[in-house]
């Protein structure tokens, strides 16, 4: 069934907290899997995750989506923007140890391996070339969708993918990417 | 442990015994497989692993609860400081508008007042 989340959005905007639902439900699957491919470990992502939400429904509350992107996209947006934010306090803090995830119970096992593997392979990457190339190479992005997700301009984005291929080429010819295990 | 033999050829026949029999686990042949795969390769095989990722159920009370939350908070009182920032402008240009308007109207009662001194005047000139 489709849904206009449009409108379910102007319902928040007039302060029917309870329309929200509807949008975290319609969201919350892409939008966890974009998280978890991000920041490469579910707990993290989660976070993310949740951060992104509260933030999205105060923007609503508070008007400041003018509707002019589908609700997806936009929330797509937030979500990158909090994992880039995670990934930067990361590595400002690396000591940090992460949490255990809580809503990991679908999550296959091959699914977690896989994604630490992920952060393994991107772990010296900037957050931002991360983010670019988990945007385009994982999650399917055209240039254009990932600038816009990103907020940046496609030559921008096309010089953080060439900086975090490069790194990973680099990573490969000196043998210094693991599959993550132990 | 290989005991050490006095003369060194003969150590080495011993260890070489001693590690004729050192094999790798599957694993091995897992990791190098991995690690000659090019990175898109690497990553194409890690987005197909991870395409099926989902929260669980109790994803979206949790979501809600902590948007509840967020709304039964109170929102702290602006800065007096604020008031000014935002009215401020407004109190300008509306301090301007009064000045032009009394302005205006002293102009205009000024220029009444002389043309009824003047007719005063010329009525008086013309009865004399």
């Amino acid at each position: 069934m489709s849904v206009d989340l449009r409108l379910v959005a102007a319902r928040v905007a007039g302060g029917d907290v309870a329309a929200f639902r509807p949008i975290v439900d319609h969201t919350r699957v892409p939008l966890y899997r974009l998280a978890a491919r991000l920041v490469g470990n579910l707990a993290d992502a989660e976070d993310a995750l949740q951060d992104a939400y509260s933030s999205a429904f105060r923007a609503l509350s508070e008007g400041r989506y003018d509707g002019r992107a589908k609700i997806e996209t936009w929330l797509y947006r937030i979500v990158t923007n909090a994992c880039v934010d995670l990934l930067r306090k990361r590595r400002e803090r690396p000591a940090e140890e992460t949490g255990e995830p809580r809503f990991d119970g679908l999550v296959r096992a091959e699914a977690r391996v896989a994604l630490n593997e992920l952060d393994v392979m991107l772990k010296a990457l900037q957050p931002q070339d991360r983010a670019a190339l988990v945007l385009v190479t994982v999650e399917g992005l055209s240039a254009k969708e990932a600038a816009e997700a990103l907020g940046c301009s496609e030559g921008a984005l096309e010089q953080r993918l060439v900086r975090a291929r490069a790194a990973l080429r680099t990573k490969t010819e000196a043998g210094e990417v693991s599959d993550g295990r132990a | 442990m290989v005991e050490r033999e006095q003369d060194p050829l003969s150590h080495l026949a011993a260890l070489a015994r001693a590690t004729d029999d050192l094999r790798p686990t599957d694993d091995l042949t897992d990791a190098v497989l991995r690690a000659i795969v090019p990175p898109d390769d690497r990553l194409a095989r890690i987005t197909r692993d991870t395409s099926d990722l989902a929260p669980s159920d109790d994803f979206v009370p949790s979501v809600m609860s902590a948007i509840g939350a967020a709304r039964g908070a109170r929102p702290a009182e602006p800065p007096w400081s604020s008031g000014v920032v935002r009215f401020g402008r407004f109190a300008l240009v509306g301090a301007a508008a009064a000045a032009v308007l009394g302005l205006w109207l002293s102009r205009t009662a000024e220029t009444g007042y002389d043309s009824a001194v003047l007719e005063s005047v010329a009525s008086v000139e013309v009865y004399e």
